[in-house]
């Protein structure tokens, strides 16, 4: 769990512009003013900075993969539970939440809208496992399909758009479709617990998304 | 059956169509790293999420069979009973992470002893649990987790304040100060709201088994009908009993755990007096001796000679009150001394031991005269050290502890005030005097061999030959049962044996008119301590505890 949070923090500084030097384990991190003033905590730096109408130097920060005793020159050494891991990483979860993503082909074709939703079902009192669901329903057929066999893990998707692709406009609305596929998996993980009374279900992680994909059905 | 959404992402619709219709720009590929990472945070069947979050922190196996007993089959809310030193803490701690992680706990309350606060808050921060300590001197703070002392919340105005604020877990440290529902301390815990209760005690029945009673209304207040059924059951001993008992509470004793304690190496040093100390001591004792002829001679007059065998300037000390105006009327020149006559035989054995050493010392005095000498007197060798007394305000408890762990290498120590004091970087213990009181002994000790030490602890005891220490720790020697049973055993003793054996200890060693009398008193506690510790040892076989 370690290695993939590790990952995404790296991930996500380094889309947000910051300049990543990475070893095996642990990564060298400039970061960008925005990133710095986002997470480090300096506020009164950064107010003194801009009263005197100067430009700041964001910070040098270490990121370890695994906590240990790493002592670098004034540089700030972070990992796992350290609170502005912690912080990057919650921020990097919450803007995630939502993407568009395409199926790839090699030659033009037509999209077909979806709505899909990935989330944990986690129940208390804790005992039970939590069902992870991957679930998706047709904004043209109204056709659904929840967790199982049809995950868009098998699907190849893409965050860009194939070149001569022609996308089709849903017919059935954006709010609709999202009520009916969340009344899906409600049922589905009644049924997984065979509607036992005593049992609350929360769910959480809860990712969604629109994606094109070749096939409405 | 109830669904719901986690909180902080109950709004997830609204925002996922404001996306939907906005020109918002996403990162798919950023999205699957999300998703890897969510995927790891699923737990399967009876699966612990906080041993994946904490990867720092490596549990012992009691402990993860504690959490896991106490989230899985008993809804969170039970009485931590673990004997001292198996960490407890950790456990509620961890069970305070799974429910976090859970999104079952967001508002918690930790009520300890205000002296514990410091040590809580330092405990969770490694484990990645931010939390803040309100010591109620500006308005009521909110923050996720508050640690706070319940002498503070349970007096106006915070307590009408809390009654209208709802936890979902509250933990309770020391909890056996709620063992009288008559206490504000009780009425006050009972009445919050909370969802899910944690109580830490190590000695959940300290002077009657009704206690054990009191502590379960608050876990389930349906356990038992009431008191007489309690009492009933106590008495029958019978197995629904133990099974009820065992719903609500978790206790790992020390040698059901798989801990491997270092050795204890205990060595005694007898010195010898000599100059201005062994005068000084010699007049006290001469000054006894015709008070006793003169039949005004009391029994704890010996605490003189106690004093005496610590260091010199105790002794000078102590004959300054107006208690002892006849002795020093007897005493008379001898009382005039110079700093150069003031050098004792346990001090020079200390400084002995410290250079031989060549690493982290402690030693322990009952006397704060005898830690000012013994820090003055290592000063004018070149030794520094560090002091460490019960007045000593939190921060400068911890500013002395860091000290002693980064810079110096002697700490000097009263035992006063050393309650939860953790030196496990030291290794050597040195006893610069006897206390009365045998258990104070394994206090001492416990500060430093605990959970945590990793290497052999060396425990060396100065006494002085031909003294009153002598006799006292030679009374002690032949009670080998007596020391068994109150030290090395003292687990298994119930605690309310120890309780009293503690009272009767005392009177025995301070009351006693002469030595006869102390001599007879201590067989008594000690046929007493044999008979109560097995048929208790029968009792918990029994019991299966």
């Amino acid at each position: 769990m370690m290695k993939e949070a590790y990952k995404l923090v790296i991930e996500y500084l380094k889309y947000n512009g910051a300049v990543v030097t990475e070893s095996a384990d642990k990564a060298l991190v400039q970061l960008t003013e925005q990133l710095d003033r986002k997470f480090m905590n300096r506020p009164f730096y950064w107010h003194y900075r801009d009263s005197v109408n100067q430009s700041g130097e964001p910070m040098h920060l270490i990121i370890q993969e695994t906590p240990g005793q790493l002592k670098a020159n004034d540089l700030l050494s972070i990992h796992y539970d350290h609170h502005i891991f912690q912080s990057i990483l919650g921020s990097a979860q919450q803007e995630n939440q939502f993407y568009t993503a395409y199926e790839q082909s090699e030659t033009s074709c037509m999209l077909y809208p979806w709505i899909t939703i990935q989330l944990t079902a986690s129940f208390n009192p804790p005992g039970l496992a939590d069902i992870r669901m991957n679930s998706r329903i047709s904004l043209i057929s109204g056709i659904k399909y929840i967790s199982g066999s049809h995950t868009c893990d098998n699907l190849s998707l893409s965050g860009t758009r194939p070149n001569g692709s022609i996308i089709q406009s849903n017919r059935l609305p954006f709010a609709t479709a999202i009520s009916i596929l969340y009344s899906g998996i409600e049922h589905y993980v009644s049924d997984q617990i065979n509607d036992d009374e005593t049992v609350q279900v929360c769910f959480k992680h809860i990712s969604a998304g629109l994606i094109y994909l070749r096939s409405f059905e | 059956m109830k669904f719901s959404v986690t909180p902080g992402e109950e709004n997830w619709k609204e925002r996922f169509l404001q996306t939907l219709h906005s020109d918002y720009s996403s990162c798919f590929h950023m999205n699957q790293y999300v998703q890897q990472l969510q995927s790891c945070f699923t737990a399967s069947h009876r699966e612990l999420l906080s041993l994946k979050a904490l990867p720092s922190f490596k549990p012992l196996a009691h402990q993860i069979k504690a959490v896991e007993k106490a989230v899985f089959d008993m809804n969170c809310s039970a009485i931590l009973a673990d004997e001292v030193g198996l960490g407890k803490t950790a456990e509620a701690a961890m069970i305070m992470k799974e429910l976090q992680l859970r999104h079952l706990a967001r508002s918690i309350l930790i009520l300890v002893p205000s002296s514990l606060a410091g040590q809580w808050q330092t405990e969770l921060f490694q484990l990645g649990i931010p939390c803040i300590i309100h010591r109620g001197k500006k308005e009521w703070r909110n923050h996720p987790v508050i640690i706070a002392s319940i002498d503070l919340l349970k007096r106006e105005p915070l307590k009408s304040q809390f009654n209208s604020l709802s936890f979902d877990l509250v933990i309770i440290d020391e909890a056996h100060r709620l063992s009288n529902p008559k206490t504000l301390n009780y009425q006050f815990v009972s009445s919050l709201d909370k969802t899910y209760i944690l109580l830490l005690t190590a000695t959940p029945v300290q002077n009657k088994p009704e206690e054990l009673y009191t502590l379960s209304t608050l876990i389930n207040p349906a356990l038992f009908k009431d008191k007489r059924e309690f009492k009933k059951m106590v008495n029958e001993n019978s197995r629904e009993f133990h099974g009820r008992i065992d719903a609500i509470m978790i206790r790992t004793r020390k040698k059901e755990t798989d801990i491997k304690w270092t050795k204890r190496n205990i060595s005694v040093r007898w010195l010898d007096q000599s100059g201005y100390e062994k005068q000084l001591y010699i007049s006290v004792e001469k000054a006894f001796r015709e008070l006793k002829r003169l039949n005004t001679h009391r029994f704890t007059h010996l605490t003189l000679l106690k004093q005496g065998c610590s260091s010199s300037i105790a002794l000078l000390k102590a004959l300054r009150r107006e208690q002892h105006n006849d002795i020093c009327h007897i005493l008379g020149p001898m009382l005039e001394v110079n700093p150069q006559q003031l050098e004792t035989s346990k001090g020079k054995e200390i400084l002995k031991i410290i250079r031989e050493r060549k690493d982290k010392v402690l030693i322990f005095t009952q006397y704060r005269a005898t830690q000012l000498y013994l820090q003055w007197y290592l000063k004018q060798h070149n030794v520094s050290s560090v002091m460490f007394r019960g007045g000593f305000k939190k921060g400068k408890k911890k500013w002395m502890t860091d000290l002693f762990r980064d810079h110096a290498d002697v700490m000097i120590a009263t035992e006063a005030g050393s309650e939860g004091l953790n030196l496990q970087f030291c290794h050597c213990i040195v006893h610069a005097d006897l206390p009365w009181n045998p258990m104070k002994l394994e206090q001492r000790i416990g500060r430093v061999h605990r959970l945590g030490q990793k290497e052999d602890v060396e425990i060396i005891y100065l006494l002085n030959r031909t003294t009153i220490e002598e006799r006292i720790w030679q009374l002690l020697e032949s009670k080998v049962h007596l020391f068994k049973t109150i030290i090395g055993e003292h687990e298994q003793v119930l605690s309310t044996v120890k309780a009293e054996t503690e009272k009767y200890l005392k009177d025995a060693l301070l009351n006693s008119k002469s030595e006869e009398e102390m001599k007879i008193k201590l067989n008594l506690l000690e046929d007493y301590l044999e008979n109560e510790g097995v048929n208790h040892d029968e009792g918990s076989v029994q019991a299966g505890h």
